[in-house]
């Protein structure tokens, strides 16, 4: 009765002239190169900090500009466009307190 | 393995000199594990040449992306995990080589054993027979039958450096013996536990 040693020998028998040979490993050290990705940096904080903080400013003064750009702008539209719907029609407000202030 | 059994201080080192760019670290890796990866590839993939190509390619990967090696296994199972994905990458190419050029061989050369067989004619015969019935199996059995029996890996093992379950590692085994059950038999093998 025989063990997994003897397919293991049987498959070393298969093997025992194959080697990792020098030209092979001349090879493989033509090759390898560090990795472009791999490869560790080190990024001074200052190059990080100043354009994240760059970012915030920006983002937070485009927020501000916007909401008061937008508030202005609300204002500016609603009210020229501001309507009012009587039984006789639909009127922009603006013009029917001109007319009941002239009446 | 013949060097499995290296110290995990060695590795470590080796490990430690390759993350700082020393390409003599790798050509020590290379004298320590390069035979056995590359007889591992030749029975993986029946074809030496592709197996060299494959067992090159590992070492290279692994030392473009040893940074990826956490030192908590053994530099050897990682070595070996590029390996067989180096290997099932290039059986994969071969696969579509096959099925659009027909002309192609399926393999360029099949290792057998050199070896003058003492025991006698019939047991060489039969031992030439389970080697070409090794090299007969799927891919997917013969890997789990070469990681096994060749090197001398636990279920357990297999499945770390497959990335399978332990289930599916010993279905595999079980399923690859089965194939091999006829030349197992003729050689009175016994059909042993997995462990």
């Amino acid at each position: 009765m025989k063990d997994r040693d003897d397919l293991h020998q049987q498959l070393e028998k298969a093997v025992h002239n194959i080697h990792f040979d020098e030209h092979m490993k001349q090879h493989v050290l033509n090759h390898a190169k560090p990795s472009f990705w791999e490869r560790e940096i080190q990024i001074p904080i200052s190059i990080i900090v100043v354009p994240a903080l760059l970012m915030v400013i920006v983002s937070v003064g485009l927020f501000h500009a916007h909401t008061w750009f937008g508030t202005d702008s609300k204002k500016g539209l609603n009210n020229p466009n501001k309507m009012v719907t009587l039984h006789s029609g639909t009127f922009y407000e603006q013009e029917l307190e001109k007319r009941r202030t002239s009446w | 393995m013949a060097n499995r059994g290296v110290a995990r201080e060695v590795e470590q080192q080796l490990a430690a000199r390759m993350k700082q760019g020393d390409q003599t670290a790798l050509a020590e890796l290379m004298d320590l594990y390069g035979t056995g990866i590359y007889r591992t590839a030749v029975l993986l993939m029946k074809d030496i040449h592709l197996a060299e190509d494959a067992s090159q390619e590992a070492f290279i990967k692994a030392y473009q992306r040893i940074h990826q090696f956490t030192g908590q296994g053994s530099l050897y199972g990682w070595l070996l995990t590029i390996t067989l994905n180096q290997c099932r990458t290039w059986m994969r190419k071969s696969a579509w080589r096959r099925l659009f050029y027909r002309a192609v061989p399926e393999e360029t050369m099949i290792p057998r054993p050199t070896e003058v067989d003492h025991q006698g004619p019939e047991q060489s015969f039969l031992r030439q027979e389970l080697l070409g019935q090794v090299y007969q199996l799927p891919y997917k059995y013969r890997e789990v039958i070469i990681l096994h029996y060749y090197q001398d890996l636990s279920v357990y093992e297999i499945s770390e450096y497959l990335g399978e379950r332990e289930g599916t590692v010993k279905s595999k085994l079980f399923r690859g013996r089965a194939l091999l059950k006829n030349v197992l038999e003729k050689e009175e093998w016994q059909d042993e536990g997995s462990g």
